[in-house]
């Protein structure tokens, strides 16, 4: 505590210092986050989601293993209408686009009728080659094109749509690809290649990679916006609230240093901004701002006109803000770090970001901003304006309206919380990636387009593992395996399959002249390996692995909703358990990952959020050292968050990995401002000595606060509904409309609270100067700790006197007794004109017990030096004896005490 | 399977010495009268390495003739037991501009059939070579589209390096071959494939591996690795013989699949 007081005191003392130190650090953080020269941020975008899922995850593992043996499974699906399509000028187009393809950049494969071979048998002779390959030697082959394709199970519905007038070409893309798919705007290149050698109008994308580019788009043009719109809505309420270009210019650099310092950590942490952590900058900047204005309330509360007031104001906001920052602080982090079990590592590393932010913006706040505030010689007069008194005006309506209203508005949140966890317990977990983007996007019209046409545009794999060298050629599990896919097409989600079985029954069938009796598995292994090993090519080695152990199943899905995916996931899982051995199965592919992203985010947000409700409560406890106390100052932050979920519920708006960050925030968030009220309370409730008063003046000095970060928030929330993104228009709007309910729940149900709380600040505890040894220099702190001591102090009222001032008046009515900390005191009456002193009284000893039990008081007491006193009444320990029996139970032991010896005193003396 | 003849006839490349200029023409010359009459591989083995690591080994053996300047070869395998006796033949037509044949012999179905078309581009046998790869390079370099590049030290002997730019139109998949010839052998030691501007696929050998039979030299080992997909294929060669009397029946269409 020391450190920090000096740290305060640097600051306000030499506060270049403390600029330069910043400036230096900042330095160093835009160095790390900027790549010179240019400028190239160093800081990723990273909108997959099977990164979201952790290394080790077995889904994930099952996926990068399928990737390494049969390729990229992600590849673009170009649809492009050709009407009439078969035709040899087209065929050649075709032909054209393929190659073109082919030779971009990062393209490693594309699948098309320009690199399909359609096998035709006749009698002994065996034709492979593609079909642009025979449109281009035989015209009229082109003809017998669309009953050779119809009748082709692997090519039918995935090389030409059943409307005869769509041809679909698959575009496998690399590493190097796949990087340069969005940076390069490879969606666009490829429409223009399509378009100007095939000449069509229709020519549609689809798949992970166009749907990656468009939400890694869609996320930078929200932060290019709503970073901005944030700043300019706290520029716009800086000024509006303030009145001080300086004053808005300072907190802006603050907060703009602190989201510097945040993004440097990123890059040195390694992470990258994912679907989740992507959120963190607003967060930070909007957080950052709350903060600013609680500070700058209380800096504009007093002016300073030179060099020294100012020093004095710096050191005063400082060490008034301090405990409620500090406070506010840690319990945002703590609300933040409850994700860390989460199983997601984005998830954790949005936790760290988050909380990373967070103290650094604690440290920027409280000892960087009142420095810039100083340099820059701010604030030389108070401003009090009509406005101000209209908000007192207001926080005193509010305030007698919430201690008149104190019983229905705590029940009101007692029933509120538990009615809307009831209805939270039924909110589905899911999302649509596609339908994530806005109506009219084009990439979800044509991944919608691509979905009907094709009948279907989501691909799912289901790879089929043995272990054994050649056991996929055991013409028994090939059936099995064969049998596997029939139930597949089967499923209502399910559009087309194809595998190396569908390759093998076809070559079986070109190698026996045709005969369609031959599309059949073969009975005999070594016939099956002869034809996938001299006749399969390419084609198989993308659905088989060159020892025939494992294959895959490629699965064309219609859904793209995660939980019409997990219905299916589950089907599909029941069924592979059901394979015979050594066959295993497993499901996989973006959507696989993608739905299992979604569901771990929704499982996990019930484990995080009751962690970080008990994290919050414990370190409410801690702080006002009352495990009750921390529960009350927790049900204000319960309300909004769990109305939330109702909400949810009530609109059928599914949980997904963005709207479930709402909780944590405004957890964060709204914490923040029952801490600063709770602590202003405390400190007035302690000076005034009523509770009432305490909930006025609280409610006086933060409701301006309290109101500005909540507009603030809000308008810098709304900012994203201008996103393509629904999930993000989702988001801004329900986490503006929770941040409002938390507003409402913090003027309402906190003061409503506190009006029947005397809570004990751990700093307070810390700070309270009883003397020395006060459980043993004062009797009735006797048998109790320094900290029970200092608990039972601050229960009661410190009050302080100068010497010669009248404590207590002889003939007064009043129901208080004191016991002296520090000073000395005379006990005199009156006889006539003369003043007669009975007793001269000091530390430890006890005053007054005659009024506290119900009497006149017998004499006047009266300072004699500088004293310090404890002063408490029946309510006062009546409230002892609730929340601290024990220190209750000694006090109460020690007061019976001192009257049994005062009393064995008198009888002495009558005696 | 085509791949693998002719890349060992780029392996049988004779020791004409290349003691004349450094041209084009000279080192085509000299890769171009390597090229013997027939040969006959008592045993070659084809390893491929997948991804994972995994290994498949087709072992065989080889025989191949020029007639009238037109390659003629056949392969029958030996190992793995369940593919013995499956057999290949390529004949390169006479007609201008027609494909080769091919036929192929799958013991199980007890079938002949000639296989048409687009197998060129194919992986052969599921190894990391297409035909049309090792195409590119023999052809090419007996083409007229070579450039001499430069010499270079390889492995501390001197090569010249070649490129040619195969015709887009032939269907190549490349668009650029880089070529090292051992100056010595006059053989191909090291190959890139490129597309797009890197490097796709890399053949290599080394100049421990180079043996002679008779007057001609071929490579005993190389490995043709798919920088793309990982993988690679290990050819071996023991026991070659050149300029040797082959069976007709061996390249006859309708017998070149029975007995030995």
């Amino acid at each position: 505590m020391n450190a920090f007081q000096k740290l305060i005191e640097l600051a306000a003392r030499r506060p270049a210092i403390m600029l330069l130190l910043v400036l230096g650090v900042s330095i160093y953080s835009f160095l790390s986050v900027f790549e010179l020269p240019g400028l190239v941020p160093r800081l990723k975008l990273d909108p997959s989601t099977e990164t979201l899922l952790p290394q080790d995850d077995a889904d994930r593992q099952v996926y990068e293993r399928v990737r390494e043996t049969f390729g990229d499974a992600d590849a673009v699906l170009m649809s492009v209408r050709l009407d009439p399509m078969f035709t040899p000028e087209n065929m050649a187009r075709i032909d054209s686009l393929t190659r073109e393809l082919r030779q971009v950049p990062g393209v490693k494969t594309v699948f098309s009728l320009g690199t399909a071979p359609n096998v035709l048998a006749q009698g002994e002779d065996l034709e492979v080659s593609t079909f642009t390959q025979q449109a281009a030697r035989d015209p009229d082959a082109v003809k017998r094109f669309p009953e050779q394709i119809a009748a082709n199970p692997i090519y039918r519905g995935v090389l030409v749509a059943d409307d005869g007038v769509h041809t679909a070409l698959a575009i496998g893309l690399d590493a190097e690809g796949e990087s340069l798919f969005r940076r390069e705007n490879y969606t666009k290149k490829f429409r223009e290649t399509a378009e100007r050698i095939t000449g069509s109008d229709e020519v549609w994308l689809a798949g992970s990679p166009v749907v990656k580019a468009a939400s890694t788009g869609a996320m930078l043009d929200t932060l290019r916006f709503s970073v901005p719109m944030i700043y300019g809505v706290a520029v716009l309420m800086l000024l509006l609230a303030f009145r001080s270009v300086r004053a808005m210019f300072a907190a802006i650099v603050t907060v703009t240093v602190a989201l510097l310092w945040t993004a440097a950590t990123a890059v040195n942490l390694g992470y990258s901004l994912n679907l989740v952590s992507i959120i963190t900058p607003p967060l930070v900047i909007t957080l950052g701002l709350a903060y600013a204005i609680h500070l700058l309330s209380d800096y504009f509360e007093q002016g300073a006109a030179n060099a020294e007031e100012r020093r004095a104001r710096a050191l005063h906001v400082m060490g008034r803000v301090g405990v409620g920052l500090v406070l506010a602080g840690a319990t945002t982090i703590a609300g933040f770090l409850a994700l860390m079990p989460n199983a997601l590592p984005a998830i954790r590393e949005f936790a760290v970001l988050s909380s990373i932010g967070v103290a650094y913006l604690f440290v920027l706040i409280l000892l960087f901003l009142p420095a810039l505030l100083d340099v820059m010689r701010c604030g030389r007069h108070v401003r009090v304006g009509r406005a101000a008194h209209a908000i007192e005006r207001i926080a005193d309506r509010i305030a007698l309206f919430d201690i008149r209203w104190r019983q229905p508005i705590i029940w009101i949140a007692l029933i509120l919380v538990p009615l809307n966890l009831w209805l939270a317990s039924g909110i589905p977990v899911g999302t649509d990636y596609i339908k994530s983007f806005r109506e009219g996007n084009p990439v979800r019209e044509q991944y919608e387009a691509i979905n009907e046409i094709f009948n279907g545009a989501n691909i799912v794999s289901v790879v089929i593992e043995t272990h054994v060298n050649d056991a996929l050629t055991d013409p028994e599990l090939v059936r099995g395996i064969d049998e596997l896919q029939s139930w597949l097409r089967d499923q209502p989600e399910v559009g087309q399959t194809i595998s190396y079985v569908d390759h093998l029954k076809l070559l079986n069938q070109s190698l026996n002249s045709g005969d369609p009796a031959y599309f059949a598995v073969p009975d005999d292994a070594g016939a099956i390996k002869q034809l996938l090993v001299f006749a399969g090519g390419d084609d198989i080695r993308r659905v088989i692995d060159a020892r025939f152990r494992s294959a895959l199943i490629t699965v064309r899905i219609k859904v793209g909703d995660s939980i019409e995916i997990t219905h299916f996931i589950e089907r599909v899982e029941k069924r592979l358990s059901q394979l015979q051995p050594p066959l295993n199965g497993a499901i996989t592919g973006t959507p696989v990952l993608a739905t299992r992203t979604v569901n771990a985010i929704g499982q996990g947000q019930w484990i995080s959020l009751a962690i970080a409700c008990v994290a919050i409560w414990a370190l409410l406890a801690l702080l006002f050292t009352s495990a009750r106390a921390g529960l009350w100052a927790l049900l204000p932050n319960l309300v909004p968050v769990s109305v939330y979920f109702g909400t949810l519920r009530l609109l059928d708006i599914p949980l997904n990995p963005t709207n479930s960050l709402i909780a944590s925030i405004v957890l964060g968030v709204a914490v923040d401002d029952t801490v600063h009220f709770l602590t202003r309370f405390n400190r007035e409730a302690r000076a005034t000595g009523s509770e009432s008063k305490a909930v006025q003046a609280a409610l006086r000095e933060t409701l301006r606060p309290t109101t500005l970060t909540t507009v603030a928030l809000c308008l810098g929330l709304l900012a994203l509904t201008t996103s393509e993104l629904r999930n993000q228009v989702q988001f801004g709007l329900l986490a503006s409309f929770t941040l409002f309910l938390a507003w409402i729940s913090e003027l309402m149900l906190t003061p409503a609270l506190g009006s029947r709380l005397r809570i004990v600040t751990l700093w307070d505890l810390l700070r309270l100067d009883l003397g020395q040894s006060p459980q043993h220099t004062i009797p009735l702190l006797s048998g109790l700790s320094l900290r029970q001591a200092r608990v039972f102090a601050l229960m009661s009222k410190m009050e302080k006197f100068k010497p010669g001032e009248t404590v207590i008046r002889q003939g007064d009515f009043s129901r208080d007794m004191y016991v002296i900390v520090d000073g000395n005191l005379e006990v005199w009456i009156e006889r006539g004109d003369d003043r007669k002193v009975l007793a001269t009284l000091s530390r430890g000893a006890v005053m007054g017990e005659a009024g506290y039990f119900g009497q006149r008081r017998t004499a006047n007491v009266s300072s004699v030096t500088p004293v310090r006193l404890l002063r408490f009444d029946s309510n006062d320990l009546e409230r002892l004896r609730r929340r601290f029996p024990w220190i209750a139970a000694t006090v109460f032991r020690n007061l019976n005490r001192v009257q049994a010896e005062r009393l064995a005193r008198a009888t002495a003396m009558l005696q | 399977m085509r791949a693998l003849i002719t890349l060992c006839l780029i392996g049988l490349m004779a020791s004409w010495t290349a003691s004349a200029a450094d041209t084009v023409e000279s080192i085509n010359a000299c890769m171009k009268a390597n090229i013997p009459e027939s040969l006959q591989v008592r045993e070659f083995e084809l390893t491929a390495t997948d991804k994972a690591g995994g290994t498949r080994t087709l072992a065989g053996r080889l025989s191949a003739r020029l007639d009238k300047g037109k390659l003629n070869a056949m392969m029958r395998i030996t190992q793995p037991s369940d593919m013995r006796d499956a057999a290949y033949l390529v004949k390169e037509s006479d007609a201008e501009g027609k494909d080769e044949e091919m036929y192929v012999y799958l013991p199980a179905l007890q079938k002949v059939r000639r296989v048409t078309g687009g197998m060129k581009d194919s992986s052969l046998f599921g190894t990391d070579l297409s035909y049309s790869d090792v195409k590119q390079i023999t052809y090419a370099l007996s083409g007229n589209k070579l450039t001499l590049e430069r010499t270079e030290n390889l492995e501390g002997r001197p090569a010249w390096v070649l490129s040619m730019a195969p015709d887009p139109s032939g269907g190549a998949r490349f668009d650029k071959v880089i070529a090292w010839i051992d100056q010595k052998s006059c053989m191909l030691m090291k190959a890139d494939f490129q597309q797009a501007g890197a490097v796709r696929k890399r053949f290599a050998s080394s100049a421990k591996y180079l043996a002679k039979s008779g007057p001609h030299w071929y490579i005993t080992q190389g490995r043709i690795e798919d920088l793309q997909e990982k993988t690679s294929t290990l050819m071996r060669v023991t026991d070659l013989l050149s300029d040797k009397d082959l069976a007709d029946r061996l390249f006859n269409p309708r017998a070149f699949y029975l007995g030995n």
